[in-house]
This record gives C-alpha cells, structure tokens and sequence, in this order.
C-alpha cells in the first residue's frame, strides 16, 4: 500500500492568508488614494461653495470703517478686502469680527493703507465645517460687493 | 539511499535569507521610486483651476504700434489655501498662431524684461497674483496671436496643464484702454 504524504498548506489556511493580504492591500490602497481627495468643507449639510451663490449683503465704507448689512439668509462669517486698481485687485486682509446673522449689521475697522475714493471689494468669508473642525471659506470674488470707501 | 542537496536548515536558512535581502532592496530602492513617481503624478492636483483669465477688465487686448503688438493679460489666481498657493512659482504664457508659438514664463520677484512687463511699466519687478488677487501683464510681439495660453508652474519647476485660453487675436483693444500706464 502506497502511503501519500501530504506536504503544504491546508485549504483553509490557504484561503485565510488571500483574504488577509487582499484587506491589507485593500486598506493600504484607501488610505494612499484618500490623500488626493479634498477634504469636503460643508455647510447646513451643503458644500459650502455653492452656499455662496445664496450669499447676499451690503456693504458701504466710510472713514475706517466697513458697515456690512446682511440681506440673505446665510449667515457671513467675516469679509476679505480687495483693493481695485489699474488693471489688479490686490489682497489686503481677511476681516473677521463676529458672525453676520441674516438682517443683522456689523461694522469692521478698514486695514491700513486704505484711502477715501479707492474702490474696495468686500469678498464674503462663510464658516463651513469638516469632519474635525470648522474652517472659513473665501467666497469667489464674482460673489463680492463692491464699496468705494467715503 | 544517499541524500545530496541542501538539508532543510540550511534551506530555511537561505530563504529567510532571501526574503530580508528584497525586502530591504524593496524598501531602500523601490518605495522611494514609486514614492517619488507617485508625487511628481499628483502634484498638479488642485491646479486645474488656479489661473485664469480675468475678464472683468478690459485689458485682455491687444493693439498694434508699427511693428510691434501689444498684448494686455489681465490674470486671476484662484481663492485656494495658503499651502496651496505657497507651491506656485509662476506661471507659462502661451502665445499661438497658426504655424508659431511663443512662450513666456513668468515668476515672482523676476525682472522686467522686453518682452513682459506689469502693466505698470515703472515697476521693475514682476510679481504674479496672490490667492484670490488679479495682476495685468502687457507682453510685447512682433506679430498678431490668435491665442494666449496658460499654465501654473510650481515650485518643483512642474509646469501644469493650461488652465485656461482666450482668443486674443479678435479683441482689439478699446481706445480707452491703456497699456503703458507709469
């Protein structure tokens, strides 16, 4: 009688060790791909870029001062101010100072070196929220209110 | 019977062997490859979008002095986050017509040249627009460009894909604008 011993690794064995290495890679390949992925910023359960278009405020500037009148529902988190000039539009400072409830109106000092008769875009910041953390979002400029400071 | 070969030990003993020896190629050889590979591949994403054409101004223009042509490009960089814009070097113009292009790069702190120049021809220095700012160029040609292309270039000197293109060669430049402001 011939005696056949067996050598190698049982079926069983065999399958558990695929189905390891296939999770592994398959987490290893998650977590490498995650990383190209933009984080999403929301806000009310939107992404918050699009809750720009429902943006809607006035802004008037006199002295040192920038008074902006929220006319929408969405509340703004702050303003960036743009300077217009020849042919550019320069960045001079975010300007937060408190959320701007719908109907409500704040006044924000104007950063230095702006002078009456310049025109100034007043760029509105929203506070969106990631998993982890609140972050303020810059609006696009076409979503800005311009304001020639008096 | 006589038993030839290596003994099991010895066998083990080699394969193991084996085995550390690429794993140690793999990991001192092959992952800073791949790795480095992986990011020259993905290094452009988030710049699809970063430059475009400013059209709220009327200098995307051009206009004819004898031989010369002047060419205004107003250019707008996107609202981004500060790591993001802080790996941008500058930016490529791409000038076409039919049978000829001309490039141009443009990068922050570079020099005036008689080819490009801010719209402000007094500022010696070019600058290239900040997160969410616009900056006016004035490039001069010797001929008329039906196109202008453009694209970031980073940090790294990557250049990326063209972001965006305009038809210049049909916008002639309205008696109002000027492109020699001092």
């Amino acid at each position: 009688m011939i005696v056949e011993k067996k050598r190698g690794l049982s079926p069983v064995i065999a399958t558990v060790l695929l189905v390891s290495i296939a999770l592994v890679l398959a987490v290893i390949i998650f977590l490498w791909a995650r990383s190209f992925i933009a984080e999403t910023v929301l806000k009310g359960g939107e992404r918050v870029e699009l809750m720009c278009e429902d943006v809607g405020f006035l802004a008037e500037a006199y002295g040192e001062q920038l008074l902006i009148e929220n006319i929408a529902t969405v509340p703004i988190y702050g303003v960036e101010i743009r300077v217009l000039g020849s042919g550019e539009i320069r960045e001079v400072a975010p300007t937060t100072g408190g959320t701007i409830e719908a109907g409500q109106t704040m006044s924000f000092d104007l950063p230095v070196g702006i002078s009456s008769g310049e025109t100034i875009i007043a760029v509105p910041i929203l506070l969106g929220e990631t998993d982890e953390e609140q972050v303020p979002y810059i609006c696009d400029i076409d979503y800005g209110v311009e304001a020639v400071v008096g | 019977m006589k038993k030839k070969g290596l003994s099991t030990i010895v066998a083990t003993i080699a394969v193991v062997l084996l085995t550390l020896a690429a794993a140690a190629f793999i990991a001192g050889f092959i992952v800073p490859l791949v790795r480095n590979q992986l990011n020259e591949g993905t290094e452009c994403l988030g710049y699809e979008d970063y430059f475009t054409f400013y059209e709220e101004f009327e200098y995307n223009c051009y206009r004819q002095g004898g031989s010369t042509w002047l060419y205004g490009i107003s250019v707008q960089a996107d609202s981004v986050r500060e790591e993001t814009a802080d790996e941008v070097a500058g930016f490529k113009l791409q000038f076409l017509k039919t049978g000829e292009s001309k490039s141009v790069e443009v990068e922050d702190e570079m020099p005036k040249t008689d080819e490009i120049r801010m719209l402000n021809s007094s500022v010696a220095k070019l600058e290239i627009p900040k997160s969410g700012e616009v900056r006016t160029y004035v490039y001069t040609g010797n001929g008329l460009f039906g196109t202008v292309k453009i694209a970031p270039v980073l940090k790294s000197g990557r250049t990326c894909e063209i972001t965006d293109s305009i038809d210049i060669g049909g916008i002639e430049c309205a008696p109002g604008v000027d492109l020699a402001l001092t």
